[in-house]
């Protein structure tokens, strides 16, 4: 499985406001307005880079990238390793 | 006429046991509601939409994932074209003049329509290709497919709603208890509420209620407060319509999403996308913004900042947000407006990051940091809407009369 510490450290580092705590797997990061839509994108550039995968931003909703276990599950499924759902 | 067509429905329900036939009344019964009780010109829906909603729903099917077989390059983009194209020809001018010329040159006469409703129309379109063809919806029965577009509360200036998410409520309706009733009866008297009494009131303070010349010799005051009723009377009259348009898809069993959620209390312009208009920024998002931000993303070099990349996205999304709304270059000024309010909201986040902690726990937790950010973003908001409520030259004077100028 994808470990999801690397994710959210990029996240923390680079998407959220300083003095942001780290965010649970389960902590909403999109729908509570953490990061914007923007924020998703470069995140998506983040994944693409660290895991050698493409995303394609027209299969999947901009929810499925909404807390750190959504978005290790989407790079586990876009390296095989899990079935899309 | 209205009441009967949900009793029609309710009573299809129940008594029509073919599902196939129960669509087929729901599809029909909608385009009847549209042709008489909205009144809408019968040519319009008859000549331009039904057969653009066929030929939408034919290349969708066409351009569904089928196993082993690869799309041709650029299918998608031409699928598109044919819906903007549609769009094109009947609300700007330029494009209908071509039009004409061309027909005219052949023989034919072309007499312009008058579609109400087009612009939702092609977005529904739009994301009907696009996720048909991702394969994130399966390309359902026309009839299914013909509900959805020709949903009549929805039909005219939305919500825009998504055929997934519509699909599952026509399926499985949300039951019409007493409470859901009551809750949609008082969505739709809401509506009417802002329609007909809150907007008609700030109306006369508005900009239509001075003419041009007229407009340039008002007061300061006056005109800041034809900003102010502006900005008021656009939030209740559209809120209010899709109030109405919400309520009355209850009566149906469809929860259509809710297109406000208190805009002109947002921190920032950002927040306030996420909070005006919200069926149709999410439209934007993820058919313009997203698939703009990652081309470019992609072709980004280096590990410098990535402001460029989301301020020509926001640019190019606006732009063709604002050209949507209205043929007029105010309209495309109101879009590049907001596309650079965007991009600087997103620059000021970029550059706060140096900033202390402390500063952030002013801007976002304290009242005064909350109550500046309001304000500021409120007020971009409301000059905005002096581009899209007049054109360039008349905007020009509003803004100069705000400074006291000319």
């Amino acid at each position: 499985m994808i470990d999801a510490t690397a994710i959210g450290d990029f996240v923390r580092t680079r998407l959220l406001r300083p003095g942001s705590p780290v965010p649970g797997e389960d902590d909403p990061l999109f729908s509570n307005g953490r990061i914007d839509s923007f924020g998703v994108l470069e995140l998506i550039a983040f994944l693409e880079e660290q895991y050698g995968i493409v995303i394609d931003t027209a299969k999947h909703h901009i929810m499925d990238f909404d807390t750190l276990r959504k978005v290790a599950r989407v790079v586990a499924q876009e390296r095989g390793e899990v079935e899309g759902g | 006429m209205f009441l009967a067509t949900v009793a029609l429905l309710a009573a299809s329900r129940r008594l029509v046991g073919n599902p196939r036939a129960r669509e087929w009344i729901f599809a029909v019964s909608q385009v009847a509601v549209l042709l008489l009780i909205v009144d809408i010109d019968a040519r319009g829906i008859l000549f331009l939409v039904l057969p653009l909603l066929c030929i939408v729903y034919l290349l969708a099917k066409a351009l569904a994932p089928t196993p082993g077989k690869t799309r041709p390059r650029g299918a998608l983009a031409g699928a598109i074209l044919v819906p903007v194209a549609a769009l094109a020809f009947v609300k700007y001018a330029f494009a209908g003049a071509i039009l004409a010329r061309v027909s005219g040159a052949a023989g034919w006469k072309f007499a312009p329509l008058t579609v109400v409703g087009l612009s939702y129309l092609v977005f529904k379109g739009i994301h009907y290709l696009v996720d048909v063809s991702s394969g994130r919806v399966t390309a359902p029965t026309f009839r299914s497919y013909l509900c959805f577009m020709m949903f009549f509360p929805t039909y005219l200036s939305g919500p825009m709603d998504r055929y997934g998410r519509f699909r599952r409520d026509f399926e499985n309706p949300l039951p019409l208890t007493r409470d859901a009733a009551l809750e949609a009866c008082w969505r739709i008297v809401l509506g009417l509420f802002k329609k007909t009494v809150l907007a008609v009131l700030c109306a006369p303070f508005a900009y239509a209620s001075y003419t041009t010349p007229a407009l340039g010799g008002i007061s300061v005051a006056k005109a800041w407060m034809a900003v102010y009723a502006y900005a008021f009377l656009l939030y209740f009259d559209f809120s209010g319509y899709s109030d109405l348009a919400i309520g009355t898809a209850r009566l149906f069993g469809i929860a259509v999403p809710e297109n406000f959620r208190n805009p002109y209390l947002k921190r920032n312009i950002i927040e306030f996308w996420t909070a005006w208009h919200i069926t149709l920024s999410t439209w934007l998002r993820d058919y313009l913004f997203l698939p703009i931000g990652k081309a470019l993303m992609k072709r980004k070099r280096g590990a410098g900042s990535n402001l460029p990349v989301a301020s020509a996205s926001y640019l190019a999304t606006f732009a063709i947000a604002g050209i949507w709304h209205g043929d007029g270059w105010n309209f495309l000024a109101w879009g590049v407006m907001h596309g650079l309010g965007l991009s600087a909201c997103k620059a000021y986040g970029e550059w706060s990051r140096r900033l202390p902690a402390g500063y952030h726990r002013f801007m976002m937790e304290t009242f005064p940091g909350k109550a500046l950010s309001t304000i500021v973003t409120f007020h971009f908001v409301i000059l905005s809407w002096t581009l899209f409520a007049n054109d360039l030259p008349r905007a020009a004077v509003v803004y100069r009369r705000l400074l006291g100028i000319g």
